[in-house]
This record gives C-alpha cells, structure tokens and sequence, in this order.
C-alpha cells in the first residue's frame, strides 16, 4: 500500500490526495460538494432576487472606491478591530477560514489540475501554513464560544443557532486535523516532513502512538467523511446564519454609496409627484444596495452599544431596525406600525453613532430617515415636533418667533449686518438657536464680541437669516428643507458671500454637505475653527490653563466631530494641551456620544428618565470636571438641563467654548 | 356616518409680526380649534366610524389655502360658501345652518371658539338655531348604541364634566381633544386634486346681516420689563412690600 520509503530529496516531498479514498466514495464525495454549493447559490441567487425588488440603483460606481474600501473595511477590518475580544476572534475566524478555503481549493487545483505542484518547498510550507491557521481557527472558535458563555453582552443577541453554527465551526476544524493525525499515521510520514505538518505530527506522535496501521486507515475513512459532511452542511446553511455576512458584508462594503455621513439624499418633487411615493412605506421602495445592506448584518450589535436611544431605554435599536426589516424583506407584511413602529423612528437622534461602527456600512440612518418621510408625507406626526415644522415654515424657525426679532441677541453690542458693512469677509451665520434661544444668544455676543476684539470683517444677516432646514430634513420635512436651501442660497448669493462661520455645528453642516446639492458653494467655518487660528496666530489668548485652575472637560458636538471630523480646534480654544487640568470623558473625540437634541429630537418631549443629557452629564460629572465646554447651542441646551437633572451637575458650569475663550481674554471685553 | 367640520381661517397666532394692525397681513391658518376638529373628524374615519368627512368654511377665494390644508390633512371634500363680509357669530350659525340641512350630516364637529375673536358662540348658535343636542368644549368622542347617541367629557372649570347626547348633534373641541397632525408640501400638493364646491348665500336661500360691528381694535400695552431676584427672601419681600399680594 503505502510505502515507507526513506526519502532525502526535498523535491519529491508530498502527500496523498484521497488515497485512502476509494473511487466511487470520490465521486460522491464531489457530488456532495457540488450539491452543497449549488444549494448555497441558490439561496444567495434567492436573496439576490430579493434585493432586486429595491428602487433600481443606490449603488457606488466608482470601481477604485470599491477596491478601496475592501481593502480597508473587507480585508483589514478597520472597524473590526475596535473591540479587543471580538476583534482578535474575528480575525482569527477570518484569517482562518480564508486560508483553509484557499488551501482547499489549491489543493484541489493540484488534483484535478494538468500541473502537479503539490510538492517541495511549497508543500512543506503549505502544510505548515494550513496547520497554523488551523489553530488560529479554533482558537477562533473557542474565544467566540467564551464569549458566549461568559461575557453573555445582550447586544450580541443569543440564539441557540449561534452554538450549532460555532459547534460546526469547531468540529470543522478538529476533524480537519484528526483527518491529517489519521493519514499521516497511516502513511509513515517522516519525522522532518511530518514537523511541517505540526498540529498532526503532534497528535499522530500522542494520542495515535500505539494505533495499527489498519485501524488507522479504517479511522480516517470515518473521521474523512465526518469532516466532509461537515463541510457540506456548513456550505449549504451559510445563507441561513451569521456567515452570511462573509458574501454580504464585502458585497455592500463595496456597493454603499460613497456620501458625507451628514448629506442626507435629496428627493426630488417631479418624482414625488410622479411616482406619489415620499419616503419608504413598503420595503421595496427602499434602494436596491439598502435592501443588501440588510442581508449584510451579522447581529455583531456594535451598532446598538453606541445607540443613545437604546441607552436611554428609548424602543429603538439600530440593529433591530435592521433585522426587522430584514425579517419583513424575507417573510412580507407591514412596514410602518407592524414591523417598524413610529416611536422607533421618532427616538433616532441620528447622531450617525451606529454608522460609524457599522463594520460592513450599514447606513441605519438612511434607512430611518426613509421611512420618517414617509410618516411625515402622511402626516403621521402630531404635537412639538409638528408644531416646529409649521413655525419653520411659517416663521422661517422652528423657536416659532417672529423673523424680525433675529437681532435681539445683538443688542447693545453694534453687530455690523450686511447692510451697515456690505464689503465683509466672513459671513457670520448666527443660527436660530443662538438668535432666539435665550441661552444660546449668550454664545452669539460671545462669538460676535471675539471677532469685533480681532477686528475681523464680518457681518450678520439679521432678519434675512432663516433656518437651514436642518431640523425640517431631519425630522423628514424634505421640501420644506429644500424650500429654506432654496430661499438661503438665494439670499446668499444677493449679498455675494464666499466664508461663512457659524456657531452652529448643523447649520456648519448644511452648509458644507447638503446645500452644494442647491448650489451653494461656501468657505463655511464652524466658529471653533476660526477662533482656534485666532488662538493659533496669537490674536486671541486662550489663558494658561482655564484660568481658575479648575478642572475642565469638553463634550464634542456630533455634527462637528463625528459627522464632521473637526476634533482638534475645540481643543485648541479650551488650551486643552497646555492646561494639566484638562480633561477628556470616555467618549469623546470622534467617539463621542449624543446630548440628545439631534435628528429634530430638539422639539420631541422626552421623558426625564429617558434623557440622553443625563448620561452624558454623568459621564462628564465622573471625570471630576467643574467646567463642561461644549461647541454647539443645542448640546449647550442639552447638557445645561441634563446637569440640572443630575446628582452633582449643579457644581458644573456648562458653557460654549466661545464664552470661555471671552472669559479668558485680558482686555476686559468680557460682559 | 357623514361628519361635517365648519372651520374659519385666522391669522396665524404663531405670527407675532402683526397683533391686530392692518399694516401688512399675516399669513392665515386653520383656526387651532378647528384643526383640532378636522383632527378627531379624520380619527373617527380612521376607526371606521365614519364614511365621509365634510369641511365647510365661509370666506373670499383667499381662504382656499386653508381649505388645501384642511383636505391635505385628509377632509373627503370641502365647501365654501363665497362671502367675504365680516360676519358675527350669529350671520354665521344661520348660514351654516342653511348648508347642514343641505347636507345633513350624523354629527357637526367644529371648534368651540376662533382664535381671532374668541366669540365661542358659533357652535351653542348653531346647535339652538338647529334644535339639536351639543356638547361644548369636548376631550373626548365615544359613539356609543350603533352610532346614535355619542359620550362626550367636557372640560370644566370644576373638572371633567361627561354627557351623552343624541346624534345628530353639535359637539364643540376643546384644545386637549388631540393633536393636530401635520401637512407637509407634497401632501398639500396632492390635495390640488379634490374639489372644492362653491355656494353662494342666495344659492342657500340665507340672508344675513350683522348684529355686532367691530368698531375699533388696537394692541395690548408693553408689558413693562421684569425684575432679577437673587434669592427666595427677596422675593418674598418684593411679593409682601411692592406687589403687595401677600
């Protein structure tokens, strides 16, 4: 049978391929493979017929942001990687299951193929290359299973599907190495070959010493077919579990649309009134790449652990909004009430949190956003969010005061408006929060008074300023968003302003991501920026230390830092690398978490157990800060209530980083 | 059940541009009230209690913007009855009272009083004029024994006051009823497509002419500027010396 041939030359190293395979078990062992594959095409062709129902396109067209995008997201994981546990048995899992797949399916070229390379040098490190990432696998395997058994996260969800697809994992690999244990018993395999293969070598040398060459054989026979049915089975059932994500999540890693995350998408009125459709009432009036994204979720729950609303007990999981339109997708019924409540969409600040973890860019927000046009097309929403809506309309913002009243936060300090000096540089856009907010006007004459200090040429709009529309495209008011785009960029373009700065991170927003759509083309500043390169040119000085010496700690605005990616010039206004009292909460940065107010959440009524703030006041109060800064007049807003709802809040000044800049400023401009 | 809601256009209360002065008219809405009306009108269909839902206003074609919002909001069909005179309280019961025996429907639901002239008499006008039930400054609507009878809670100054009345009646909204939903362009837009009919006074066999005539309106005084206290001791001291309320 098999020879136990002394063999010196490297070159003529190899194995058997289904030696102890008899022929007929071969062809059924093909048969079944092809079969398992087949009924995995099948199932993916089915949900590809699914996805199809969707709104025709939605997709990137550009083959370099795919490729891009695989590498960083599909290959290197970049979003993977944020949580250690699951980032380590992740990549285990992967790297694993990418090698063993490819080692197969080499092997198996080397069999069927015209050209035998299955030996020398590439066989030798083949086999130590096969054996190593086995491990990896398993290990792979029984971290997952740990992590299941002990950490037990809710967020992770826990069926009993989940141990039969890891037991199968598991069984895969240990049978994978049993098999090879088996073969190289039987085969004699030499000690310095056999090193190669050093997870068989290991357990052939231990645990098979003292078995027969025939009981060997008859073993392997057994554990070959176990492993191969396993694999068959694990093949067939991927469309049906977690590992469905290995085809999808790629797939709409390359296929997501490439879109600022604060750009929501525009509709447009001759299709509305054409197709009468607004919004998404039925899952197929979602984009076809929309309806794949939801077949690319794997259940990881990274989405729900950074979800403001679900922390505030609010009925609104990003990553239940995802299965559940995906349950509806496979098995039918009712979008709007049965399977998505109007609640769950109302609870969403669209704090973008649960898209920037997303590791195969689900995009929850759209999806939300979708179908909160359709309630609002309908009508379906009542009570201060409707009524800020109508006074947007009626009174160009949502606060419902009379345009005219723009200025009052002005009074007294001489604020030059377009009319008194027409040849400005800089546009300062005040923003209705900061108009009318009485709160919020303090950080408008602080803002106004810095740049009077440095004598930088701006001006104000006055009573010409309306809403960006912001809070209306949020809430999903699109025409009333496009209305205001519309009459803003109109008024813009008669008073030929090119820098705008604001202290407002969502008028900034606007500005910079959704109106170039309306053609409006600005330089637009969020008012950090500037004051942070009037700090850095030395113009304004922003004290050694908070001036008090008390501890200081900064909570980043989403639409600034997240949405935005500005981290660094709020920071640079609060001193925060010079003051040894500066310090940062748990999440902040990019990272950070949502005061509440987003996604029109501003004119919702909330619940006070249910306040975001006051978890976010909590996070800021244990860092020991006696001065919160903050960059934006509704986290301003925010976190003053959630302090004054917190234990300990009341020691805690909150103020925008524009007050605190006046405050430390020597020449007394200070009110 | 056919539910016939009459309501009027007003200026806008969120305006605050205008108070009153002829200077530069205000944008105009559906009467708060009234809303609220079109509001339980469209929940009782949507219950499937109700087949059709009527709105009716009175006014020159300027008020066929508040009709668009009133059949965005979902009003079956709308009607105006073209006049464009000042009319009291009692001018317009008796008109509507021409178009309900026109129309006769189940039930007239209309807000207990316009935002512009806080009368608060069409509805009780109405109901007298016609001989039927009412239920005044209603928060709730039940139909009760096969839609023939409806229990209605009241809003009180003594507190929740509920009646049963017999149908057809006149039943009067009060603000905590429900809130109004909300009509964005495209549904404004869609509303283009149904009709609006248009009757005149003569064509209702209806003449009226005022009792009442405004003579003159003018804006409230300037509240004077408040006072800061710093502390609760002040207050009470203020409250106890100066406004001398306790």
């Amino acid at each position: 049978m098999i020879s136990s041939l002394v063999i010196t030359d490297v070159n003529s190293v190899t194995r058997e391929v289904f030696g102890n395979i008899a022929p007929w078990m071969r062809v059924v062992f093909f048969v079944m493979i092809a079969a398992s594959i087949g009924v995995l095409v099948w199932q993916v062709v089915a949900r590809l017929r699914l996805w199809r129902k969707g709104q025709p396109g939605g997709f990137e067209r550009d083959w370099r942001v795919w490729i891009r995008r695989f590498v960083v997201y599909a290959l290197a994981q970049k979003r993977v990687h944020r949580k250690a546990l699951g980032a380590l048995l992740h990549l285990l899992l992967f790297s694993g299951f990418v090698v063993l797949t490819i080692g197969t399916t080499l092997l198996a070229i080397a069999y069927d193929g015209p050209y035998y390379f299955h030996h020398g040098w590439y066989y030798l490190i083949y086999e130590l290359t096969m054996d190593v990432f086995g491990v990896a696998f398993i290990v792979g395997c029984l971290l997952a299973m740990y992590r299941r058994a002990f950490q037990r996260k809710p967020s992770l969800g826990h069926n009993k599907s989940d141990w039969w697809l890891l037991g199968l994992l598991l069984s895969l690999g240990i049978t994978g190495f049993v098999v090879e244990a088996l073969r190289m018993h039987y085969t004699h395999v030499q000690p310095w070959v056999a090193h190669w293969s050093i997870v068989g070598w290991l357990i052939d040398a231990t645990l098979l010493r003292d078995i027969d060459v025939v009981t060997a054989q008859t073993m392997h026979l057994w554990a070959w077919w176990l492993h191969t049915i396993l694999v068959a089975v694990f093949f067939a059932t991927i469309p049906v579990n977690r590992f469905l994500h290995v085809i999808t999540g790629p797939l709409n890693i390359a296929a997501r649309p490439e879109r600022p995350m604060g750009k929501l998408v525009p509709l447009k009125m001759e299709e509305v009134e054409r197709t009468g459709l607004i919004g998404v009432s039925e899952i197929e009036h979602f984009t076809r790449q929309q309806l794949l994204s939801l077949d690319s979720c794997m259940e990881c729950g990274r989405c729900e652990d950074a979800c403001p609303a679900t922390a505030t007990g609010k009925p609104l999981s990003p990553k239940a909004v995802v299965i559940d339109l995906r349950g509806l997708m496979s098995r039918g019924g009712e979008l709007h009430g049965q399977t998505i409540r109007a609640e769950t969409l109302w609870a969403c600040t669209m704090c973008q949190a649960c898209v920037q973890e997303c590791p195969v860019l689900i995009g929850h927000v759209d999806l939300i956003s979708d179908m909160r046009r359709h309630l609002v097309g309908q009508g379906k929403i009542s009570g201060p969010p409707a009524r800020a809506l109508q006074q947007i309309n009626s009174q160009s913002n949502p606060y419902g005061r009379p345009n005219s009243d723009r200025l009052a936060w002005a009074e007294g300090l001489d604020v030059p408006t377009v009319e008194s000096n027409p040849d400005f540089d800089y546009l300062l856009w005040v923003g209705c929060a900061a108009s009318f907010d009485p709160r919020a006007q303090k950080v408008a004459r602080a803002t106004a008074q810095l740049l009077k200090e440095v004598g930088l040429n701006f001006a104000v709009l006055g009573t010409e300023e309306r809403c960006t529309g912001d809070p209306a495209r949020r809430i999903g008011d699109e025409f009333l968003f496009q209305q205001l785009a519309q009459a803003n960029v109109e008024t813009l373009t008669r008073h030929k302003v090119k820098k705008i700065v604001t202290p407002c991170p969502h008028c900034y927003n606007t500005f910079k991501n959704e109106y170039p759509h309306f053609g409006g083309q600005y330089e637009v500043q969020h008012h950090s920026t500037v004051l942070a390169e009037l700090v850095g040119a030395g113009r304004l000085s922003n004290g050694k230390g908070t001036g008090n010496g008390e501890p200081i700690t900064l909570h980043d605005p989403c639409y600034l830092a997240r949405v935005n990616g500005e981290v660094d010039a709020t920071r640079t206004v609060v001193g925060a690398a010079r003051d040894t009292q500066f310090r940062e909460m748990p999440r902040c940065g990019k990272k950070t978490f949502c005061c509440g107010a987003g996604g029109g959440r501003m004119w919702f009524e909330e619940v006070p157990s249910q306040r975001v703030s006051v978890l976010r006041s909590q996070e800021a109060i244990a860092t020991g800060a006696r001065t919160l800064a903050t960059a934006c007049p509704f986290c301003l807003n925010m976190m003053t209530d959630g302090m004054a709802g917190t234990q300990g809040g009341e020691n805690v000044k909150v103020l925008d980083i524009a007050e605190l800049l006046l405050s430390r400023q020597a020449s007394g401009a200070r009110e | 059940m056919k539910v016939l809601v009459p309501f009027k256009s007003v200026p806008d209360p969120n305006d605050a541009t205008v108070a009153g002065a002829a200077a530069s008219m205000p944008k105009s809405v559906i009467n708060p009230f009234d809303e609220i009306a079109i509001e339980e009108a469209l929940r009782i269909r949507e219950r499937g209690e109700a087949a059709e839902i009527v709105g009716v206003t009175i006014g020159a074609s300027a008020v066929d913007e508040q009709i668009r919002a009133a059949l965005a909001m979902g009003v079956d069909r709308a009607i105006r009855i073209d006049d464009s005179r000042a009319l009291d309280p009692y001018a317009v019961a008796r008109i509507l009272r021409a178009l309900i025996e026109k129309e006769a429907p189940h039930v007239v639901i209309m807000g207990k009083q316009a935002v512009d002239d806080d009368s608060n008499q069409v509805g009780q006008m109405l109901a007298g004029l016609l001989g039927w039930p009412q239920a005044t400054f209603v928060s709730k609507i039940e139909f009760l024994d096969n839609k023939t009878r409806a229990r209605c809670t009241r809003e009180t100054d003594a507190g929740l006051e509920v009646v049963a009345i017999e149908l057809p009646a006149i039943i009067t909204t009060d603000l905590r009823l429900n809130e109004p939903r909300y009509v964005s362009l495209p549904g404004l837009m869609k509303a283009r497509r149904k009709p609006i009919e248009i009757l005149s006074c003569d064509q209702l066999r209806v003449t009226v002419r005022p009792l009442t005539t405004t003579l003159s309106t003018s804006r409230p005084p300037k509240r004077a500027a408040g006072t800061r206290v710093d502390s609760v001791e002040e207050l009470m001291a203020k409250l106890r010396g100066e406004a001398k309320v306790l």
